[in-house]
């Protein structure tokens, strides 16, 4: 696709592409300091990067859909990683280290800041087209 | 924007929002009972069905009505001023230099130390948070000020404003940085900074007060190597030692006062013998919770004369404990932590080992037995071997700065040791105390005992403290020259000494034979010298001072295996803890010190071993088998859902041992609801429509609740927290039971204010070593003291509607590693130590409940040790109470396998409820297994749970407002319902609009 057929799309899902991997990067080195990313957290975030990834082909009929999967997955690894990570957060809250891993509670806030950030850039590229007419 | 567009980004929102709902209400569905708690929300609610009740007030404040203003305005009162009251008797004064104190006559004082102005209220743990500014809390300059004294505003603005901190939890973006709390690095302003204010000392010149702070946190130890301040040692230093800050801080206000008083506001042991040489007094103040301060500058000024004594021994290195060369910090992993890894799994927290070599000789037990033997020339006690780096020999002199129960008065006592009558199962000591002083005071009597240490214990491998306290008592406020006698009465079961050989190797408590010293002293040494001297040891012998022999008494006893054979209900008294003895699975691995042989046993090294494959099987934590003989599933489910008409009001007065009522009350349940039984969290759920979802209190020195009327203070509705009272050792420090009686009381009645059915609150653990991260919520050094003060607490807090749970049982003596670590004892130490350190609260005073602890004691993890939880609790015990895990939430889904999930075993084991579970999860995966594997026994076993469960309830507050014609109505809380609506509208929505992307792309197709 050259430079003139880029829509607004096409970047937002660039940078959504983008923020997935960076996404995908702190959840390897997150879980090899003990975090919990589950399994299915890995391949829904490669269903995202694939989805917004195919996005950067331009406006395609299957394009929509790719879109809402891809803004789907990154929402359901946004909360999974949140939700195996609370006693982080909580206990770094209250300063005592019991059943989860207090010292990974700022990455916990990272990971979840980086997943907002995709997953709002992944509705507005759902909302866009990705190449001009 | 095309349509197209449109409603792909409308499904897009409406999905996202639909998983994040979804998701949100699984994660908020499984911390439910911390969300209700926080938002006040109570899942089930009891109605009355019948008549107007009677008063159904079972469970009444001794202050009032629960609804009643004034009531609460008294009960808060009272809490606070026996909050002040700890800190009036607890207070230590360990030095007073030319009686530097009181401070009469001086008014213009300046204050040092970044603890003065951010001082360590209590450490991260459960409970209430008092920090400054907070509601009731009363910090360090406004207690000054309150009591006359004018402190130097400049310094302390300074000092508000300074960069000094304690260590924080760091939370690196990657994980990169380390928890750090427990180090005392940069704990303290620089010298330079206080030189910016020499200035204003000469006006407020008349005394120096200096804070030194310490404080470890729940799950981290202070540092057994920590770093010292810049500019200071290149080598690691202990945690409790000066650093330079406070060095070069000391060295200046010498300088420049004339009086320099320093406060300790830690309750672990900081190293003293610098601070000697800087001060003209040294006061203990410990944690001060929310209005302690009040007391210290009470004591600063001569308002209240100091009674306090240590429960600890201040050692002149902190690290010449014995138990410091494989704990805290300093815990190894087995040699084969990654075999271990690999073959159980990580989860299963298995790769340290603390190998507690230091046997029974914890605190005094080590340095005061020491010193006998090397007065009395046994055990080469004289070594050189674990002695001061550097030092020829041990002696006791250098070793020791302050001993146990040591503690100053601004007046003299003489204590005359008048009678002593050795009963069949009690002795009485009678004692009369004289105040020779010239101010009035209170005095405590220390009684202490030594049990024989002959030959059959040396053969026998039973190791004998030379000294022990089985008794204390405190006079009341005493004028100059007042007398008063004192009645110490001493349990006889605490001369017993545990034997793994006696009655044929069955093992048992025994009674040694030969010659029995009781004695008095101002401190352990003390009496430990009055009872050397009664034996005819003197200064010419290496003691410190020579004794005087009145002050003891002396009795012979026969070898009696038999008086403590049996427990509380004729059950043996019997070996149970051999395999947590390192030498049962690895020969030889590991020595234990012995007094038979100080120089060869005392441990130099840390001891690991390469875990066995048998070993690693039972770490595994997965025993449970189905007996043979276990009834079906459908046998015993067959009993459930026969409504016989018992609600929780008629069951109030039902003992435990009418085993058919109890059983009829529980089988009206499906089983269904038994897991709920099982799950205690910050709200425990409803049990069907048995007992209601209630609250329970978690703290040590506070049960972390809130009183339930809102009071105004500056014109704004606020809601007052339960108090949070001194750090333990303060309130253990006070030696006077009725103050310690008065702590329960009122956290009872916190409890009852708060609604709590249970609290898990009375910290029975032990200092192991100085450096425990929670020392300042565990009672002392000394498992007789914790026995005595435990008893006396749960028996008081008992008598109100909220029960006690003493934690954690047992054994949880660290917090680095506390996951599982693998502690490893003789059972004489276990039973000595640990357990009796326990078994005054659970066993004498009957506590509602227990928490148990994170550590494995051997391979076995604490709630799934049979032994431990059915065999002692249970059976040698008679002990009936709620027996409860530590934390083990399930993390929104229980997760079969791994370290806390192993519910099974721990059900089998006789552990009933799990903590932080609020949704029963393990309780739950154990019901589904039971009908999987076609199990009554399990089936049976959460029955058991439901009972002890209920049992507990019908005994509470729980049970006011509940007539024997009320029942439970439950009530879905606010916030769920609105989860699930959004995510169902959003799921619509979602399926809406993705529908009419469809149709839109349809519809541009057909156009095309």
């Amino acid at each position: 696709m050259t430079m003139k057929k880029k829509s607004i799309g096409f970047y937002l899902a660039a940078v959504t592409c983008v923020l997935a991997v960076v996404t995908l990067i702190l959840l390897l080195i997150y879980g090899s300091r003990g975090g919990i990313v589950q399994g299915t957290v890995y391949a829904a975030l490669a269903v995202a990067i694939i989805c917004e990834a195919a996005a950067l082909l331009g406006e395609k009929p299957w394009t929509d859909f790719t879109s809402i999967i891809g803004a789907v997955a990154l929402a359901y690894v946004c909360m999974t990683v949140f939700s195996d990570g609370i006693w982080n957060i909580a206990e770094a809250l209250n300063g005592i280290k019991m059943v989860g891993l207090p010292e990974l509670a700022g990455m916990n806030y990272t990971l979840a800041g980086v997943n907002i950030a995709a997953i709002i850039m992944a509705i507005a590229a759902s909302f866009t087209k990705k190449s001009k007419a | 924007m095309k349509h197209s567009k449109l409603w792909s980004g409308l499904t897009s929102v409406f999905a996202v929002l639909m998983v994040i709902a979804l998701i949100g209400n699984m994660l908020a569905s499984a911390n439910a009972s911390y969300i209700n708690s926080q938002l006040g929300i109570n899942t089930a609610r009891v109605v009355e069905k019948g008549t107007a009740p009677t008063d159904t007030t079972y469970f009444k404040s001794q202050f009032g009505a629960f609804d009643s203003a004034d009531a609460q305005a008294k009960a808060i009162d009272a809490a606070l001023e026996q909050n002040v009251n700890e800190m009036r008797e607890g207070a230590a004064l360990l030095m007073n230099r030319d009686n530097v104190l009181p401070l009469t006559g001086v008014t213009k004082i300046s204050v040092f130390g970044h603890g003065a102005v951010d001082p360590a209220y209590q450490a991260s743990s459960a409970g209430t948070k008092a920090k400054t500014g907070s509601v009731n809390t009363i910090d360090l300059k406004t207690a000054l000020e309150a009591q006359g004294f004018e402190v130097n505003e400049t310094l302390w603005n300074a000092l508000v404003s300074g960069t000094a901190a304690r260590g924080v939890m760091q939370q690196g973006w990657g994980g990169m940085s380390i928890a750090v709390t427990g180090s005392a690095a940069g704990s303290e302003e620089n010298r330079a900074f206080y030189e910016q204010y020499t200035d204003s000392y000469t006006e407020y010149g008349d005394a120096a007060i200096v804070v030194f702070t310490r404080e470890g946190a729940e799950g981290t130890d202070l540092m057994m190597q920590d770093k010292d301040d810049e500019g200071g040692s290149a080598d690691p230093i202990s945690s409790l030692a000066l650093h330079k800050n406070e060095r070069d801080l000391l060295e200046m206000v010498r300088e420049r006062f004339k009086k320099v008083i320093v406060l300790l506001n830690s309750p672990n042991q900081m190293e003293v013998h610098e601070i000697k040489e800087y001060a003209d007094a040294i006061l203990f103040i410990g944690y001060p919770g929310h209005q302690g301060f009040t007391g210290v500058a009470e004591i600063l000024n001569g308002t209240v004369n100091p009674s306090g004594k240590l429960v600890d021994t201040y050692a002149t290195s902190s690290l010449s404990a014995p138990a410091t060369v494989n704990s805290g910090t300093e815990t190894p992993k087995f040699m084969n932590a990654d075999e271990i890894n690999s073959t159980i799994g990580e989860d299963e927290r298995a790769e340290y080992i603390s190998f507690q070599a230091e046997n029974i000789y914890i605190g005094y037990r080590y340095y005061e037995t020491r010193y006998a033997d090397a007065v009395m020339g046994n055990g080469n006690a004289s070594s050189n071997v674990g002695a001061l780096p550097g030092a020829e020999a041990w002696v006791y002199a250098d070793e020791v700065q302050y001993p146990f129960g040591y503690g100053l008065s601004y007046t003299t006592f003489e204590q005359t040791l008048d009678s002593v009558t050795v009963g069949e199962d009690e002795i009485t000591a009678s004692v009369t105390v004289k105040n020779t002083g010239d101010v009035a005071g209170k005095s405590v009597v220390q009684l202490y005992a030594q049990t024989p240490y002959g030959q059959y214990e040396i053969d026998h491998k039973v190791e004998k403290s030379a000294i022990a306290i089985v008794g204390f008592g405190k006079t009341g406020l005493l004028q100059p020259g007042a007398t008063e006698t004192v009645t110490v009465t001493v349990d006889r079961y605490l001369l017993a000494s545990y034997d793994m050989t006696a009655n044929d190797g069955e093992g048992g408590y025994i009674l040694s034979e030969g010659d029995y010293y009781l004695a008095i002293g101002d401190d352990v040494h003390d009496a430990l010298n009055n009872m050397l001297a009664a034996q005819g040891y003197t200064a010419a012998n290496g003691m410190t001072a020579d004794g005087i022999s009145a002050k003891s008494y002396k009795w012979a006893e026969k070898l009696d295996s038999e008086k403590y054979r049996y427990g509380e209900d004729g059950v043996a008294v019997s070996n149970q803890f051999e395999d947590c003895d390192l030498n049962y699975w690895v020969e030889g691995a590991g020595t234990y010190l012995s007094r038979s042989d100080w120089a060869g046993t005392y441990p130099v090294s840390k001891t690991s071993v390469n875990a066995t494959a048998e070993m690693m099987d039972i770490l595994d934590g997965e025993w449970y088998e189905k007996p043979a003989d276990a009834p079906s599933f459908a046998e015993v489910a067959a009993a459930f859902e026969v409504q016989s008409g018992l609600n929780l009001a008629a069951m109030k007065d039902i003992p435990l041992s009418d085993t058919d009522t109890w059983e009829k009350f529980i089988y009206q349940l499906k089983v269904e609801d038994l897991p709920n039984a099982t799950a205690e969290s910050f709200t425990c759920p409803a049990v069907g429509e048995l007992s209601p979802s209630f609250a329970v209190g978690d703290g040590c020195d506070s049960v972390g609740g809130n009183y339930p009327i809102p009071v105004s203070i500056n014109g704004e509705d606020v809601t007052v927290p339960t108090t949070r009272y001194c750090s333990n050792p303060i309130m253990t420090g006070t030696f006077n039971y009725d103050i310690i009686a008065n702590r329960g009381t009122m956290m009872g009645e916190d409890g009852m204010w708060s609604n709590f059915m249970i609290n898990y609150n009375v910290g029975n653990d032990l200092h192991r070593t100085p450096f425990g991260g929670r020392s300042f919520e565990y009672m002392s050094e000394c498992p007789t003291m914790n026995y005595l003060a435990g008893a006396v607490e749960v028996e008081a807090m008992e008598k109100t509607g909220s029960h006690a749970a003493p934690k954690h049982f047992v054994g949880n003596d660290q917090e680095f590693y506390r996951d599982g670590v693998a502690c490893f004892f003789t059972e004489q130490a276990f039973r000595e130590g640990n357990l009796r350190a326990f078994e005054g609260s659970v066993r004498v005073a009957n506590a509602g409940g227990i928490m148990q602890s994170f550590s494995r004691i051997g391979l076995k993890w604490n709630s799934s040790s049979y032994a431990l939880n059915t065999q002692v609790l249970r059976n040698e015990w008679g002990w009936n109470g709620a027996i409860d895990t530590d934390a083990a939430p399930c993390f929104g889904e229980y997760v079969d396998g791994g370290y806390r999930n192993h519910a099974a075993e721990v059900l089998t084991a006789g552990t009933q409820e799990w903590c932080l579970d609020g949704v029963g999860g393990h309780g739950n995966w154990v019901l589904n297994k039971a009908r999987e594997t076609d199990d009554g026994n399990l089936l049976n076993l959460l029955k058991e749970a439901a009972i002890s469960w209920e049992y507990a309830i019908s005994r509470s507050v729980i049970t006011n407002g509940y007539s024997s014609t009320a029942v439970i109505e439950h009530a879905t809380p606010w916030w769920s319902t609105a989860l699930n609506v959004t995510t169902i509208c959003s799921g619509i929505l979602a399926l809406v609009c993705l529908a009419m992307l469809v149709l839109s792309k349809i519809k541009s197709r057909k156009a095309k």
